[in-house]
């Protein structure tokens, strides 16, 4: 196996305008919500965490697991990962970028997020997050390194082992932030940094396979095919379980509620009478994200379908950004329990709230976006890391 | 030859250090006044000391309003604008959105921006929780400035 | 010879011992500093004096701190709000105005990724702006709601009330009104108005009315089951 530059092609060229625009425009609106205030936003006093933050939790999520193929080829022996450790590394660096960039575009006052390193509060979750996203910058750029440039090296075991740690002590973090908030019981769980662990395995192998197609297309050459084959129905069968673990977590977060005095009302509302949310779970992360890949992953009929894995893929990120809006959202535009057993007849405390992203918004969050597959296409550019069309095997 | 090639970059460090520490001694000379007597006396020394460390001064200021203890007298820049009052055509006070305000026209010369206004009142203050008692009445006071400018003049 | 603890000097003993006095002293002092027990302001909102159809409180406190009317209720500033209860079971109605409830044990003091959002000695949780990044994590952490955030451009900013876009905000309990001996603005609204609902004092002070009535009647906390403590009571409604 060798791994080689991607030279500028069409389609390289194609991928980088799209991802710089992606990029560009979501800066410009950056700078327009920072004149103008957030009012440019649909962000309200109930609803101060939108959809670009959703979009960022999203890329932070899918970060930690994009490492997954890399974990797999060097802390859990599957020597048929190998090839693909080193673009697994890179994902994962830009996708973490990218969740990072949008998370600080989407500041009141970005200008001022230095702070957070000199006025730092230990007890803060936020703030402890920051240093673990810069301990896993630094893992994961040596172990990508190494793979790029020493993959038979020795160093490689113990960096893959502590990377695999520090990814999942990233995710509980990411989980956390949210898991903290007593005041938002719909959150307040201590389910949730496992379901964002589990997410992120299943979103993260999910991406991994997008962006590899990407690549590909960037590249404009395809693995071998031997390879390709064997890879792709392993790496199916992987997804497969992974989308099973985090359907489980969800269906264990929402049995719990239902059963709870305090959250049967919330459940109510996510799971029938609350409008998007419930077409979202249903939908999006039921049938897009569960049942529709489990079904072309498994079944047999859609065996010899073509671009399975692909579809598959693509449903389960699509469930997955679904079930983050419910999960992040939905809390927020609940009216908070503040007076159990009142009815309460004030808009703020009493009504649900409503809520839905501006138009920039959407490119905030997707900015994010922009700069991960920048970020990934020229790491692929200047770095070998995509394994080439070598008949040699892997 | 060989010892040329260390000692020549090691020279040219030395004078650049030495450029930057006479650098620092010429600024130096701009501040001989003790800290105490820049705190509260700002306005009778040179408008130099004020213009070059007013930074500090905001800073310390701003920094002093927030600890963990109980506020002292509050201090706030709303005084600093009650006696530094650029007035416009009709004689009313400018606001930080005129481009003639106190400290925006030298700002704006400077070319460094400043967003204290984005937050803070650019008018004179006339609020009894604003002012302390060095500045509840700026009117008296800049006559008392000018007469003592006056007399220093006068006396050289 | 004992190399570890070498023989002292009598001087020099006496020298590390007033050393170390002076060093748990100013220990001490710093303790006291940070946590001055002797005064926490707080409010007991007595909810049957509260008037249905009043917003005296809510008024004074928009007028005090020029909280600017954009005619969208999602987004306006609000620090003082009132709410109107009707009891699912004995279908008690009751009024109350709910702003930050400056808990001792604050969430949002928790989560601020800055320190911006701090508690002050004297029981008073505020937002020191110069720290706040706008990134509103403690308006997801506040229990009641209480935190709002500034989204336009804020036009003429009072000189004793400073806000600006981008940063969040809630109720100061007037804190400059307090430093300067007075009481909050909607306290002196609502016994201006007549009606006297809202009891402004020193909780941690014996003397004090409000210490006395906290201790006497059965005064309630919201959310009580989240241990925030707060500084703002209720008499008359059991939330």
């Amino acid at each position: 196996m060798n791994r080689q530059c991607v030279p500028t092609t069409k389609g390289f060229l194609l991928m980088t305008g799209v991802f710089a625009l992606l990029l560009l425009s979501g800066v410009w609106a950056a700078w327009r919500i920072e004149s103008g205030g957030h009012i440019l936003t649909g962000m309200s006093n109930s609803v101060p965490w939108g959809f670009s933050l959703t979009l960022a939790t999203f890329l932070l999520v899918a970060a930690s697991g994009a490492l997954n193929v890399a974990s797999v080829s060097s802390v859990f022996g599957g020597k048929d990962y190998k090839p693909l450790a080193s673009f697994s590394c890179l994902l994962a660096l830009a996708l973490l970028a990218g969740g990072l960039f949008t998370l600080m575009l989407d500041l009141g006052r970005p200008e001022q997020v230095l702070l957070v390193l000199t006025h730092f509060n230990p007890a803060s979750v936020f703030s402890v997050n920051i240093v673990i996203y810069a301990v896993f910058f630094c893992l994961v750029g040596l172990y990508w390194l190494f793979t790029c440039f020493a993959p038979r090296s020795g160093g490689i075991g113990i960096l893959g082992f502590v990377s695999f740690l520090w990814r999942l002590v990233m995710t509980t973090g990411s989980g956390c932030v949210f898991a903290v908030l007593a005041g938002r019981s719909a959150m307040h769980s201590a389910l949730l940094p496992p379901l964002f662990i589990a997410l992120s395995l299943s979103l993260g192998l999910s991406m991994f396979i997008i962006w590899l197609y990407k690549a590909q297309f960037a590249a404009q050459r395809p693995f071998s095919a031997a390879c390709a084959e064997a890879l792709a129905e392993r790496i199916g069968s992987l997804l497969a379980i992974l989308v099973a673990i985090t359907f489980y977590m969800v269906l264990a977060l929402h049995l719990i509620g239902l059963n709870s005095a305090t959250l049967r009302d919330f459940e109510c509302f996510a799971l029938r009478t609350g409008g998007i949310f419930p077409i979202l779970l249903w939908g999006g992360f039921g049938l897009l994200g569960t049942a529709m890949p489990l079904a072309l992953l498994l079944l047999p009929q859609f065996r010899s379908c073509k671009h399975r894995l692909l579809t598959a893929a693509i449903g389960v990120a699509l469930g997955s950004l679904a079930l983050m809006y419910v999960l992040i959202i939905a809390p927020q535009v609940y009216p908070p329990e503040l007076f159990p057993g009142k009815i309460v007849t004030d808009a703020f405390f009493g009504q649900t709230a409503s809520y839905s992203a501006t138009a920039l918004e959407w490119m905030v969050g997707l900015c994010g976006l922009g700069l991960a597959g920048v970020v990934m296409l020229l790491g692929i550019r200047i770095a070998p890391v995509l394994p080439d069309n070598s008949a040699d095997g892997i | 030859m060989q010892g040329l090639k260390i000692l020549a970059p090691a020279v040219f460090l030395l004078g650049v250090l030495l450029c930057l520490e006479g650098g620092a001694a010429l600024a130096a000379e701009i501040l001989p006044a003790p800290r105490q007597k820049l705190l509260r006396g700002h306005w009778s020394e040179n408008k130099d000391i004020m213009r070059n460390n007013h930074q500090a001064l905001l800073k310390d200021r701003m920094n002093a309003v927030y600890p963990l203890t109980v506020p002292q007298q509050a201090v706030s820049i709303e005084q600093c604008v009650t006696c530094h009052v650029t007035r416009g055509e009709d004689n009313a006070p400018l606001s930080a959105d005129n481009s003639k305000h106190f400290c925006r026209g030298c700002h704006a010369r400077q070319n460094v921006s400043v967003n204290c206004f984005s937050c803070h009142a650019s008018l004179p203050a006339r609020d009894a929780y604003v002012m302390n008692k060095e500045v509840k009445n700026a009117d008296m006071l800049k006559k008392s400035i000018e007469q003592w400018q006056a007399a220093q003049g006068g006396k050289k | 010879m004992n190399t570890f603890f070498p023989p002292l000097s009598r001087r020099n003993f006496l020298r590390g011992a007033a050393c170390c006095l002076l060093f748990a002293q100013g220990l001490g002092v710093r303790q006291a500093l940070a946590d001055n027990t002797k005064i926490r302001w707080g409010l007991l909102v007595d909810t049957r004096l509260c008037g249905a159809e009043c917003v005296a409180c809510v008024d004074a406190c928009v007028d005090e701190h020029a909280l600017q009317s954009h005619g969208r209720a999602n987004t306006d500033a609000r620090w003082i709000r009132k709410v109107r209860l009707v009891d699912k079971s004995t279908g008690l109605v009751s009024h109350l105005p709910v702003m930050c409830q400056h808990c001792a044990d604050a969430q949002c003091v928790r989560v601020c990724p800055t320190g911006a959002s701090y508690r002050r000695a004297d029981g008073l949780v505020l937002v020191n702006r110069h720290l706040c990044i706008g990134c509103r994590y403690c308006m997801m952490a506040c229990p009641y709601k209480a935190r709002g955030f500034v989204y336009e451009k804020v036009e003429k900013p009072v000189p004793h009330s400073p806000r600006g876009m981008g940063t969040v905000e809630g109720c100061t309990l007037c804190s400059h009104r307090i430093d300067a001996g007075r009481k909050p603005a909607c306290v002196e609204a609502c016994a201006r108005g007549g009606r006297g609902a809202m009891l402004f004092g020193n909780l941690n002070d014996p003397a004090d009315s409000i210490a006395k009535r906290v201790v006497a009647f059965n005064t309630t906390a919201l959310r009580p089951e989240l241990l925030t403590n707060p500084g703002v009571r209720y008499q008359g409604v059991n939330p």
